[in-house]
């Protein structure tokens, strides 16, 4: 008999135990943190200021839905890091006020993929992004959406966490390629640029 | 001794290893040569498709043969590669054609850096390992008294790439090297699961590395 309750007394600790385990299990909230590297492109001939709100500063992505599991990402320190080490190398900047530019990036949309919803071995994300640039006396110039894809491929021993964080990271990377290469052939920015060159 | 036996029995059981068949085969357009002092070798990994997704490991692998294949050659890691030319060399930039990497490298600042560096050729990696079937069923339980497994699983992988190697110096595509892989993993289990693993990626990367490295240094081999 007295076996019997400590085999009771062992199963419930051995619950106690677990049951944090399987409770957590499904839901899951990290923070995204990454450096990016300098974009090796030539630089505008103007200047350019990046503007923060608060809500960019301080995003997390939140999944509340019943369908899926719960789940939190902080990406943003790794969003600031993007679009400050972007802006301060794409333009050259100048001495004339007219020729500066403010840039106000705002996350409208952050989506993912597992592999279990899609039966593909990879998990994906997509981050859409709206930059709105105006000049310096706030002339609207631009209001452009970019969309950034990353994806990354499951692997043994590889945790979801590790996954959704290497693909936000490879998303982010394609937003700051998009914005490097394109920030000057964007058709309202490019028209505003060749105003400028044919002005001064 | 018992103890000896036991722990010899189980450390054999753990390098068993199922069988893989490894096919390579290579198409040579131009004559290669490599100054292993001075030349140096960058493998990337293609990640435009959106249905697969060539593995950093294979990647990663495939170098580090390069490197123990041909003492002294200078292979720059990928992610390091890609970092010293971001944004050029990401999935949705990367150029797919040797006609689209001519195109790129009109711009001085990538041509520039390809050449501070001394790239000589770029090896593209395509590509990804797939498990195309599965069977069996295994049944694991746990109670106060202990636990274990019950059963038998197998799978198959199989694994498709393909290298092209593009010569920076004369702007062409040297050759191809292809590799397929197949084999079958085993995990029988009589309370513990004993994992017999056909190693098809890692036999795939051997068979490309050193492919590879008499592609490169044809005199060589």
């Amino acid at each position: 008999m007295m076996t019997d309750f400590r085999s009771i007394r062992l199963i419930c600790a051995a619950m106690a135990i677990a049951l944090p385990v399987f409770l957590t299990s499904c839901s899951s909230s990290f923070v995204v943190e990454a450096n990016f590297p300098r974009p090796l492109v030539d630089p505008l001939p103007v200047a350019g200021e990046l503007v923060l709100t608060e809500e960019f500063s301080n995003y997390v992505f939140i999944e509340d839905t019943e369908t899926r599991d719960d789940l939190e990402v902080d990406i943003s320190s790794a969003q600031v890091e993007l679009f400050q080490t972007i802006t301060s190398h794409i333009f050259g900047g100048s001495e004339i006020p007219e020729n500066q530019l403010i840039i106000t990036p705002a996350l409208v949309d952050f989506q993912y993929a597992i592999p279990r919803e899609t039966r593909a071995e990879v998990y994906e994300i997509w981050l859409k992004y709206r930059v709105q640039v105006t000049s310096n006396d706030g002339e609207p110039i631009a209001d452009w959406l970019i969309t950034g894809y990353g994806k990354t491929p499951t692997a043994f021993m590889k945790t979801r966490q590790e996954s959704i964080k290497l693909a936000t990271t490879i998303a982010l990377r394609d937003v700051g390629s998009q914005l490097s290469i394109g920030f000057g052939r964007q058709p309202d920015i490019k028209a505003w640029l060749d105003r400028r060159e044919e002005q001064s | 001794m018992n103890t000896v036996k036991h722990i010899i029995f189980l450390a054999a059981l753990g390098l068993l290893t199922a069988c893989t068949t490894v096919a390579v085969d290579e198409m040579r357009w131009q004559e290669t040569s490599l100054d292993l002092a001075r030349d140096t070798v960058v493998i990337l990994g293609r990640h435009h498709s959106p249905e697969y997704e060539t593995e950093p490991e294979l990647v990663s692998c495939i170098g580090n043969r390069l490197r123990s294949n041909m003492r002294g050659l200078n292979v720059i890691p990928e992610a390091e590669f890609v970092d010293l030319l971001y944004p050029w060399f990401e999935p949705r930039t990367a150029p797919l054609t040797m006609d689209k990497f001519i195109q790129v490298l009109d711009e001085p600042l990538i041509r520039d850096e390809l050449i501070k560096h001394r790239v000589r050729y770029m090896i593209w990696v395509e590509g990804a390992t797939e498990t195309i079937n599965q069977m069996g069923t295994m049944t694991c339980a746990i109670g106060p008294g202990g636990g274990g497994c019950f059963g038998f699983g197998s799978w198959e992988n199989q694994s498709e790439y393909e290298a092209s190697i593009w010569d920076f110096e004369n702007t062409r595509e040297a050759g191809r090297i292809s590799t397929d892989a197949q084999g079958t993993s085993y995990m029988p289990a009589i309370i513990i699961p004993i994992p017999i693993l056909a190693r098809v990626q890692s036999n795939a990367c051997e068979g490309m590395g050193t492919q590879l490295s008499a592609f490169l240094t044809p005199e060589a081999s």
